[in-house]
């Protein structure tokens, strides 16, 4: 009798040993928290790339995943209490998308994963991590390297403008005032004049004056410029000006061109650190990635309109031309 | 125990032996399709690794050729300007991705162009790389492919260095980002949870899909796989062969490896051991499956015959248990037809001769315990009866049904009963058992003593007789009662209490069976038990009954007290009587009561107070005043004594209209006792029943008691009666005095002011000269007539006070500006007597309210009398405020008064001495309205004073006057 109750009970053990580990359930939705400098009716193409990106990997927003954004409508000091607010909702992970999101998410929570989109800033040098190898603490992201491109866009503009002898540099008044400006002038042989930008209505009058002594300008990447990017451009063509934007935006707009990061492929980038940091792992183990895809887009109209021939130099690295 | 090892020993060689050889082959079969399987499994990795590899060398390849292309240029006067190189550069940028920068070296080593994605071109820099592996090394492979180095330490880069053809070809360097490399490997599946990567020729992760490891610079050297791959040195291993080891996470994987020949590479392809031998461990599991099977079938086969040999083992031995256990019917069957069936066969043999011996034991203990029984009832039954004695002393009845119903259970008697002796026959007392018309006759019985009965005949032998059979005793007188009970064996036995007969119990039953000795025995027992109870309950009875007279004395007591309480606590004469009659009847257990008042005057009866009667009732008593004689108040009223009335109907003391009022009130009998006070009728105590009969002498002599405490509160009542009369008689007379004097006072005014008009007119001279001589006597009628005046004045007031007519005029004044008047009014009486007048008045003293002309009407009149009945020294007037009050004392230093006058100079027309009266004047009024007057205002005037040391009167008044009522 006894024996047979053993057989069984063996039997049983090496099935039970055989059956494969259970797929991990959870009944919660993992939430994303999304910290925006922005105002909420901006549209940002990034996070449309990062929401087709992360339903390549499997994760549909409202199904198995839920998104909680903040917009300080353009006012950093916001932020804080945004980002301490995500912390309270207790989301699974930040995204913060630029430095003050960034700063602001990383001063309210120590132990939610964030997933940084580097965009304005290098977060290295901005003391915000501890190396793109390791990045240490609870952040880890994308570094878009937007910043180490203004000479390149300066040496685009002064190829595709001829006899360009000086350049309005637009930046949010704000924001930080370009570094390194002196040696990449001497490096092009051209005048740049920084020209800061305190609120939206200027434009008009900015572009206006920048056309009397700078043949063109060029924009200091700012998601306050981004918001307003229709204006810009056609503030820009209104006053004659080619301008050089750091967003293939600001040419869909009307800008004369753009060189800026591949934003698919950091929509992908995004994507996959948010997978990983779902799944369980240290941020801070998770090396900060780069962007190594740059995209060069043309608006052929606004060139015409300006009366800008495109040098064939030029014409045969773009990525993109909007006619 | 036994048993068990019994089945071990031979079920364990069994199950070895048959089972040993299914698992010897099931195993064998095991290891080698085991074995079989890991090899193809090797195989189809090594296969991947190699698809992995080819890819990846394609990669190197593209991105050689795309370099080559541009190296083709020449430098010199015969090559391409720098600006061609730098369109050819774009273009290559363009077309591959992967490349993040290209430069130019010239033939020398020397940096000519540098085009960048990132970076601003860089025209002409001629930095020196002569010396730099990317320009030696081309130079002398023509394709340099370098090591992997790692751009901010986290991002995997590669140089692809060329030399051109031709003298004057230089060098082009292009960075490759192999982040690029990492589509390829990501892009490969390996079963579910593998993976593929490369790692450069020192071990080094170079792509991964998790590019985190790449980023991180990975070193996997030290994983025994990466070493074994390297130490292949990229060369085509003859013998495919697959490696288990533990990746970088640690997992257990099954791995292979491919060179990427030109970098010196390898790619492995890692996968997970578990998901690598899923299918063979499904197939070894099918194995391991048939061959459990095979094991349980052999072992099943094994138990089985084992079980067949040792079960008839294991019943003999359960039978054998049970029989040792006692069950001694216990049969033990085997049916093996062999040495064990004779062995259970001798077991029953020896079962069944034990049962004999046992069956003859059996017998002897039950008889000694069926005697155990009986006795234990019997000592039972008596402690039940004892109990009920003790319990039930009071209940007779009880008592006495219990002992026979016990006795005739223990006896197995049918019917049973106590016969009691009383007045000198036999009755019965208790019976039990006893029914329908047999008890009839047996409860109507009177049995003499005598031989007829069974209780007469226990009664004449005064000891225990047996009748067996009723119904055929020639003795027996009494069968045909005998046989409508169907009683045949009857016994009676006596009761007797210290050797007299007070009983007889008697037992019977309705069949013929004599009772034994024993039984009888016992019978005798309880009846002595009956004994005691009715003694205990003769005891008892009469116990209680003294009690009962006792609580009722002390009942009555306590009545007498509170009604001599009544009459003595107040004068309301209703609320005596009402007190009275309600006592009375409590007590006398009766269900009404009244009390009638006698008036001598017209001998008629008056209704005072009832009890327990009827609102209508009493009306119509009320109604109705009784004369002398007529009903049994009457009745009482005339002779002086009690009336009793048994039966109110036989009796012709009532009239038809007194009739119907008792009638109404349900009255059969009634006790009518006189309220006698020295020997004469004062009033009725009456009380009545519901019911008819003559009343107790306890009764009526309570009765008496109370009519001589209601005499005493009516005598009470009338004398009070008599006083409040005389008071209410005075009262109105000393009204009928105080108006006659005001009305006297003002009649009387009217003509002295005529005289003192005219005699003044006279003195002035109106009418001519008047002699000396008449003018002195003028001055005598002047002053005698103001004398008079003021004497009129004050009757005035005081009948005016006394008659409730005067009121207060209030108003706010100034105490001090009162004083002051006063003071001036008397200053120069005290001036012509050379009095000093001090006048001492507290400061701050508040606006008061009264009427003020009054007050210095006191005032006045107190200083007055103080300058007049003093001869030398001084009068002193003082102020003071004192809770709400002023405080006003008039001291003097006059004669003083004496303790015993000190209230009677309040009184209208006295005076502490006559002859300071007449010496000083005065109407001896003046204190008095004084004190009227502080009275209304609701103060108070009182004196101090010592004969030979001055006299002060002091008043306290209210600073604020109230409206009040005036009472005089």
């Amino acid at each position: 009798m006894n024996l047979r109750a053993n057989i069984l009970i063996v039997a049983f053990a090496v099935f039970g040993q055989v059956s494969p580990g259970l797929a991990r359930e959870t009944n919660d939705v993992p939430v994303i928290g999304i910290l925006r400098a922005s105002s909420a009716t901006a549209r940002d193409p990034t996070y449309d790339a990062l929401d087709s990106a992360l339903q390549r990997i499997g994760y549909f927003i409202g199904k198995n995943i839920r998104l909680e954004q903040r917009f300080a409508e353009r006012d950093a000091q916001r932020l804080p209490r945004l980002a301490d607010e995500l912390v309270r909702m207790k989301v699974d992970v930040i995204i913060a998308g630029n430095e003050a999101s960034l700063r602001a998410a990383k001063l309210s929570t120590s132990t939610i994963p964030i997933v940084a989109i580097a965009y304005d800033h290098d977060p290295v040098a901005a003391g915000l991590i501890h190396s793109m190898r390791r990045p240490g603490g609870n952040i880890t992201g994308i570094y878009s390297r937007q910043v180490e491109l203004a000479g390149k866009r300066l040496e685009l503009l002064k190829e595709t403008v001829p006899g360009l002898k000086q350049v309005a540099v637009l930046h949010e008044a704000t924001g930080p005032r370009p570094a390194g400006l002196d040696a990449l002038g001497k490096q092009l042989g051209l005048q740049l004049r920084t020209v800061p930008l305190a609120n939206a209505t200027e434009f008009g009058a900015i572009f206006k004056r920048a056309r009397e002594d700078s043949q063109a300008a060029t924009l200091v990447f700012s998601s306050r410029f981004f918001d307003d990017r229709e204006r810009i451009a056609a503030n820009a063509i209104e006053a004659g000006l080619p301008v050089m934007s750091p967003e293939r935006e600001f040419v869909a707009a009307g800008a004369l061109m753009s060189y800026a990061p591949d934003r698919q492929e950091i929509a992908g980038r995004v994507a996959y650190l948010l997978d990983r940091v779902l799944r369980g792992a240290n941020p801070g183990e998770l090396p900060f990635e780069e962007a190594s895809r740059f995209k060069l887009v043309i608006n052929a109209r606004t060139a015409k309109a300006l009366g800008v021939r495109i040098p064939q130099s030029v014409l045969m690295r773009a990525d993109e031309v909007i006619q | 125990m036994r048993r068990r090892s019994l089945f071990l020993k031979y079920a364990i060689p069994l199950v070895l032996l048959s089972s040993g050889a299914v698992i010897v082959s099931g195993l064998d079969q095991m290891y080698f399709s085991y074995q079989e399987s890991k090899t193809a499994l090797a195989r189809v990795q090594h296969e991947k690794a190699v698809a992995a590899a080819i890819r990846i060398e394609q990669f190197a390849r593209d991105l050689e050729h795309q370099v080559a292309w541009i190296a083709q240029a020449q430098w010199g006067p015969r090559g391409i300007t720098l600006d061609q190189r730098r369109l050819d550069s774009l273009r290559l940028l363009r077309q591959v991705p992967a490349i993040t920068e290209v430069s130019h070296l010239d033939p020398e080593g020397h940096e000519q162009l540098r085009v960048s994605r990132l970076a601003m071109d860089v025209v002409g820099s001629g930095l020196d790389f002569s010396h730099d592996p990317k320009f030696t090394e081309a130079r002398s492979r023509k394709t340099w492919f370098s090591p992997v180095y790692f751009r901010k330490e986290s991002e995997p880069y590669m140089t692809v260095a060329l030399v051109g053809n031709g003298e004057n070809a230089g060098v082009v360097a292009a960075e490759a980002n192999l982040k690029f490399i990492w589509d390829v490997v990501s892009g490969m599946k390996v079963g579910q949870g593998g993976v593929a990567y490369v790692v450069d020729a020192k071990g080094r992760l170079i792509a991964h899909p998790d590019i985190s490891l790449v980023l991180q610079n990975t070193d996997l050297s030290k994983l025994p796989l990466i070493r074994d791959s390297i130490a292949q040195g990229g060369v085509e291993s003859v013998a495919v062969q697959a490696i288990t080891g533990r990746d970088v996470q640690g997992r257990e994987v099954l791995s292979a490896s491919a060179p990427i020949t030109p970098l010196g590479w390898n790619v492995v392809v890692d996968l997970p051991l578990r998901e690598a031998l899923a299918p063979l461990y499904s197939s070894l599991f099918r194995t391991a499956l048939l061959l459990l099977v095979g094991i349980a079938v052999s072992v099943l086969a094994s138990l089985i015959l084992v079980r067949r040999m040792v079960a008839p083992i294991h019943v003999l031995q359960t039978g054998a248990a049970k029989i040792g256990a006692g069950a001694l019917d216990q049969r033990i069957e085997v049916e093996t037809g062999d040495e064990l069936q004779a062995l259970g066969e001798e077991f029953n043999r020896m079962a069944e001769k034990l049962q004999e011996s046992y069956a003859g034991l059996e017998q002897k203990v039950a008889e000694r315990t069926r005697e155990l029984t009986e006795a234990l009832e019997q000592q039972t039954a008596t402690s039940e009866v004892l109990k009920a004695i003790s319990r039930t002393t009071f209940d007779l009845d009880a008592v006495l049904t219990t002992l026979v119903s016990t006795v005739m259970r223990l006896c197995q008697a049918d019917q049973g009963g106590m016969f009691r002796l009383e007045d000198g026959v036999y009755r019965l007392a208790a019976g039990h058992g006893v029914v329908g018309e047999y008890l009839a006759i047996e409860r109507a019985a009177r049995i003499k003593p005598g031989r007829g009965s069974v209780v007469g005949r226990a009664a004449l032998e005064r000891q225990t007789v047996q009748i067996v059979d009723a119904w055929s005793d020639p003795e027996y007188e009494i069968k045909d009662e005998a046989k409508v009970g169907g009683v045949h064996t009857m016994l009676g036995v006596p009761l007797m209490r210290d050797g007299v007969l007070i009983g007889v119990f008697s037992l019977a039953r309705n069949r013929v069976e004599p009772f034994t000795a024993k039984q009888i025995e016992l019978v005798t027992t309880f009846a002595d038990q009956a004994v005691i109870a009715i003694a205990n309950v003769r005891l008892f009875q009469e116990l209680q009954s003294r009690t009962e007279q006792l609580g009722e004395s002390v009942e009555q007591f306590r009545a007498l007290a509170e009604v001599s309480q009544a009459v003595n606590s107040t004068l309301d004469l209703e609320q005596v009587l009402s007190t009275i009659v309600s006592r009375a009847v409590q007590l006398s257990a009766t269900n009404s009561g009244a009390v009638y008042e006698y008036e001598e005057a017209d001998e008629q009866l008056r209704l005072r107070a009832t009890y327990g009667l009827e609102p209508d009732v009493v009306e119509a008593m009320l109604a109705k005043t009784l004369r002398l004689g007529e009903g049994a108040t009457g009745e009482a009223a005339q002779t002086r004594a009690p009336v009793e009335i048994a039966n109110v109907g036989s009796t012709d003391l009532y009239d038809d209209e007194l009739r119907k009022v008792i009638d109404r009130a349900g009255v059969r009998s009634l006790l009518a006792i006189p309220l006698l006070r020295e020997g004469r009728v004062l009033g009725i105590l009456s009380v009545s029943r519901k019911i008819e009969g003559t009343f107790p002498a306890e009764v009526t002599a309570l009765l008496q008691t109370f009519a001589a405490q209601s005499a005493v509160a009516i005598q009470n009542a009338r004398l009070f009666r008599e006083i409040e009369q005389k008071g209410r008689e005075l009262e109105i007379a000393s009204q009928h005095k105080s108006q006659f004097l005001a009305n006297m006072s003002h009649e009387l005014r009217t003509p002295l002011n005529a005289i003192l008009g005219y005699t003044e007119l006279i003195v002035d001279k109106i009418y001519g000269e008047v002699p000396d001589k008449i003018t002195d006597v003028l001055d005598r009628v002047q002053k005698s007539g103001r004398h008079l005046l003021g004497l009129i004045n004050d009757v005035l007031d005081l009948s005016k006070i006394e008659a409730g007519q005067l009121t207060l005029t209030l108003s706010d004044y100034s105490v001090h500006d009162a004083v002051q008047s006063a003071v001036t009014a008397v200053e120069p009486l005290a001036k012509e007597k050379g009095l000093r007048l001090v006048v001492d008045i507290e400061a701050k003293l508040p606006v008061g309210r009264a009427d003020e002309r009054r007050i210095v009407q006191v005032l006045l009149n107190l200083v007055g009398n103080a300058i007049k009945f003093t001869e030398e020294g001084e009068v002193t007037i003082r102020v003071r405020r004192d809770n709400g009050l002023f405080v006003v004392g008039v001291s003097d230093t006059g004669p003083g008064i004496p303790k015993a006058q000190h209230e009677r100079i309040f009184e209208e027309f006295q005076q502490a001495d006559g002859s300071a009266t007449r010496a000083n004047g005065g109407t001896g009024l003046g204190l008095a309205i004084a004190r009227k007057i502080i009275e209304l205002h609701g103060g108070r005037l009182w004196v101090e004073s010592v004969v030979g040391q001055g006299s002060t009167f002091t008043f306290s008044l209210p600073v604020q006057t109230e409206r009040r009522e005036l009472s005089a």
